[in-house]
């Protein structure tokens, strides 16, 4: 029994790994079913790094990778790239960093926790912190995709682990530093996020390191320099219009795209006093920032973009709702959880921040780095709670938890494996493979044309048909390497072989050359193969019996 | 100076609500201000400790009979305050009454009207589901209702609802009334934090939930859910009232930015009607 007792938080902790392992890698290439053009990007630019050396614009080793003028942050990319000679260029590879270091997320935040908690909270806190972020629908939808924001939190919270033991172990500060880098460099909410937690943690921790300046000053200046090192590639391109595009697109405060929320046309001066931009573009910041903890974001809705949440679940389960409350009074009033609050407090209030600059309310992508707080939070919130119903027995409460937690999984297990691909596979862009898969039993004499004016089909064709990267650079010209980062002109035709990719233009297209034309359900209607004499080869569908795509034959010479 | 600003406070905090649903609702608001007036005089009866205050609640299915579940849960939240048998009996009985008038115009009000699109759904999903008992528990007759209780239960627990007329740019089947100038949320959030210590905590909460939870049993909330005025603005009030008793930093706060914001907020609400 005592031993049964010894070893319960290890049992706890490995099945706690062992689930969260389980929801993160299984049928990983199978489900979501459909790649994600951001992921067919993440995946085609590292295939031909690894091929060529060059991205996909024939840019050698991209600062930030371009992408579609979105240019997304490389650590990703790179990661990928060793993995491409060992799995291929498939959608299991592509997702498996994501779902690698969302695994070991689990356990570097069970040390952190752990690390920062204080005596009498800390094997409990830290264990039911680790089950609630392994069930995680928010951390389990992006340790399943391929997005860099999970990876950038696995070094953002492996950076501070190293921090809070650097403070008893000098040279860890160098591990902090590259980890903090890394992280930095991995996505653009860190960017933000990182340098301010870096300030927090030193302004915190300013005291107690000054005493032992002996000690410190060496390991502090060699991370200082190895972290400035590690970001000057990334700082070095901030200013150009490549980094700032993204930004620009979306911030609340540059009005010149978009007015900002409440913004009407103003007739009178006092209409005129009141319509200002800038208080208007502080009401909707200050709008969006509060959609964070919103509990019907968290606990009702989820994330409003149509990929982001599983089907019926949110970014938390609804009865964690009374255990969030609970922790956040707790968490404010108890007097002696310094480091746990400093940390908690300081992710809660500054993670929301550059999602909260973008136009889109509760943004789970780029506010990940909040899971952990709020998970945090609510873990304490459960401990507090049984506390507080001390005349219920631990067992009892226990096996409470463990009921909801079995009864949330199973549901969670639903909504993936089953509800998801149902119900969101038009968002994942799904059936290119087997669009891909027709190809060869078409006549090989007659061109392909893929219609172009939805989405970004061309990078679809060169993941799935695994396109020579050095062919495809050789024939598509964007912009020199020269002006990679600063000419945004982007080029819309593709050539890959025999295949253009291309906006269908009806007549030119449709009945002068003989040609296949691919284009999604929308594009061709039955009425127009009727009228300009097309012949439908093949459809794909999605399991909804819904038309994803046509591949059609023109027929000039009928007309 | 410091007692002029704070009733510039209270005040600018106390007529936001009533003011822009006044001006947006010309016809038709009756039912609404006076479900709100209702629990006004509750305020008042409780403030004078009048024993019986809570038998106002049963008016207000007969004002309209969306509110119906109001009295139901009021009563269980007032159990031990309902001091007599007697009373507590009368009240029943007289719910009871009034339940069987409501009940019909209740139901087509409710999240419990026919919804065939939903139903669909639920069919479909328990298709995909390959345990006949696993699709049985998860997705059955109820999970309609219950997923339209919990959004409509959260929607009520929203703060963005009434400081920020929900989300930017998001606009659902209600009028998105600005309910409270944005930066009245500090002295909310004050004012929660330090609920323990308000005296008429049980009170608040009492209206607060019994108001959210009869809310969420119907298909749209929208200016049913005038009733959550009081019990929010007390909450606030209670917020400014502590602001004004700490440090002189948060009685600089309110001076500087709660006071010039809040009354650009109330000007924007005649001038862009």
């Amino acid at each position: 029994m005592n031993n049964l007792r010894k070893f319960t938080p290890l049992l706890v902790l490995l099945l706690a790994l062992f689930v969260g392992t389980f929801f993160r890698f299984y049928k990983l290439g199978a489900t979501p079913n459909g790649v994600h053009i951001d992921e067919a990007a993440l995946g085609y630019n590292a295939y031909s790094i690894s091929k060529t050396g060059k991205d996909e614009f024939g840019k050698s080793f991209p600062i930030m990778f371009r992408s579609f003028t979105t240019f997304q942050s490389p650590v990703y990319t790179y990661l990928l790239v060793p993995l491409m000679p060992i799995f291929g260029l498939t959608p299991f590879s592509v997702r498996l960093p994501s779902a690698f270091f969302g695994s070991l997320t689990l356990l570097v935040f069970y040390l952190l926790v752990k690390k920062i908690s204080p005596d009498k909270y800390r094997t409990q806190l830290s264990l039911i912190s680790v089950v609630f972020l392994a069930i995680s629908p928010w951390h389990i939808l992006y340790s399943r995709t391929a997005y860099e924001t999970n990876v950038a939190l696995f070094f953002l919270l492996l950076g501070a682990l190293f921090f809070f033991h650097s403070l008893k172990k000098s040279w860890l500060f160098i591990l902090s530093a590259i980890s903090f880098a890394i992280s930095f460099s991995a996505y653009r909410a860190e960017t933000f996020l990182v340098p301010l937690l870096v300030l927090v943690l030193a302004i915190r921790f300013l005291k107690p390191l000054s005493q032992r300046l002996g000690n410190y000053a060496i390991p502090v200046l060699i991370s200082s320099i190895i972290g400035f090192l590690l970001i000057l590639p990334t700082v070095s391109i901030m200013r150009t219009p490549g980094f700032q595009a993204r930004t620009s697109a979306l911030n609340i405060f540059s009005s010149t795209l978009q007015k900002p929320w409440g913004y009407q046309k103003a007739v009178s001066p006092i209409q005129k006093s009141v319509n200002r931009t800038v208080l208007l573009s502080f009401k909707e910041f200050f709008s969006l920032y509060t959609s964070y903890f919103s509990p019907r974001y968290i606990f009702s809705i989820g994330d409003s973009g149509p990929r982001k949440p599983f089907p019926d679940l949110a970014t938390f389960f609804v009865w964690q709702f009374p255990f969030l409350l609970v922790g956040f009074y707790f968490l404010i009033k108890e007097k002696d959880l310094t480091d746990l609050k400093t940390f908690v407090f300081t992710i809660l209030l500054l993670s929301p921040i550059p999602a909260s600059l973008t136009r889109e309310p509760y943004s789970t992508i780029r506010s990940l780095p909040m899971v952990v707080p709020l998970v945090i939070i609510t873990a304490f919130g459960t401990l507090k709670m049984f506390e507080i119903l001390s005349h219920i027995s631990s067992k009892t409460k226990y096996l409470i938890v463990c009921l909801l937690i079995l009864v949330s999984t199973a549901k969670m297990y639903i909504s993936i494996f089953h509800f998801n691909d149902y119900f969101r596979l038009v968002y994942w862009d799904y059936g290119w493979q087997r669009v891909v898969d027709t190809i060869p039993d078409l006549d090989p004499n007659i061109p392909i044309q893929v219609d172009n004016s939805r989405g970004h089909p061309y990078i679809e064709l060169l993941f799935f048909l695994q396109y020579d990267p050095a062919t495809y650079q050789r024939d598509n010209f964007e912009v020199s390497a020269a002006e990679y980062y600063t000419n945004m002109t982007r080029n819309p035709n593709k050539n890959l072989g025999r295949i253009t990719v291309k906006d269908l233009v009806w007549g030119t297209d449709t009945e002068n050359v003989e040609k296949y034309i691919f284009a999604d359900g929308l594009t061709i209607s039955e009425q127009q193969i009727a009228e300009h004499h097309l012949t439908l080869i093949d459809e794909v569908r999605y399991p909804s019996g819904e038309v994803a795509f046509k591949i059609i034959k023109t027929n000039p010479k009928i007309k | 100076m410091k007692k002029i600003i704070f009733w510039i406070s209270v005040v600018l905090t106390s007529i936001f609500w009533p003011i822009s649903f006044i001006l947006a609702n010309r016809h038709g608001w009756e039912p609404f201000v006076f479900a709100a007036l209702v629990l006004v005089a509750d305020w008042v009866l409780y403030l004078k400790k009048f024993k019986f205050h809570q038998f106002l609640y049963l008016i207000l299915p007969i004002i309209h009979p969306v509110y119906l579940f109001f009295p139901l849960i009021a009563f269980v939240f007032n159990f031990r305050s309902i001091h007599t048998l007697l009373a507590k009996v009368s009240y029943l009985v007289i719910l009871l009454f009034v339940s069987a008038l409501s009940l019909k115009i209740f139901y087509a009000y409710s999240i419990f009207t026919p919804d065939p699109l939903a139903t669909d759904t639920i069919i479909k999903k328990i298709s995909l589901i390959p345990n006949r008992n696993l699709a049985r528990l998860y997705e059955n007759k109820t999970t309609v209702f219950q997923e339209k209780f919990r959004s409509n239960a959260f929607e009520s627990l929203d703060l963005n609802n009434y400081f920020f007329s929900f989300h930017p740019r998001e606009i659902g089947g209600n009028q998105n009334l600005t309910k409270f100038s944005y930066l009245t949320l500090f002295p909310f959030l004050f004012g929660l934090f330090y609920v323990f210590k308000n005296s008429h905590r049980r009170w608040i909460f009492s209206i607060f939930i019994s108001s959210a939870i009869s809310l969420a049993f119907i298909n749209n909330q929208d200016r049913f859910d005038f009733i959550l005025y009081l019990p929010i603005m007390l909450l606030a009030y209670s917020g400014i009232k502590k602001l004004f008793s700490l440090n002189s930093s948060f009685y600089l706060f309110i001076s500087a930015i709660f006071i010039p914001l809040s009354f650009v907020e109330l000007i924007r609400l005649f001038v862009f009607k």
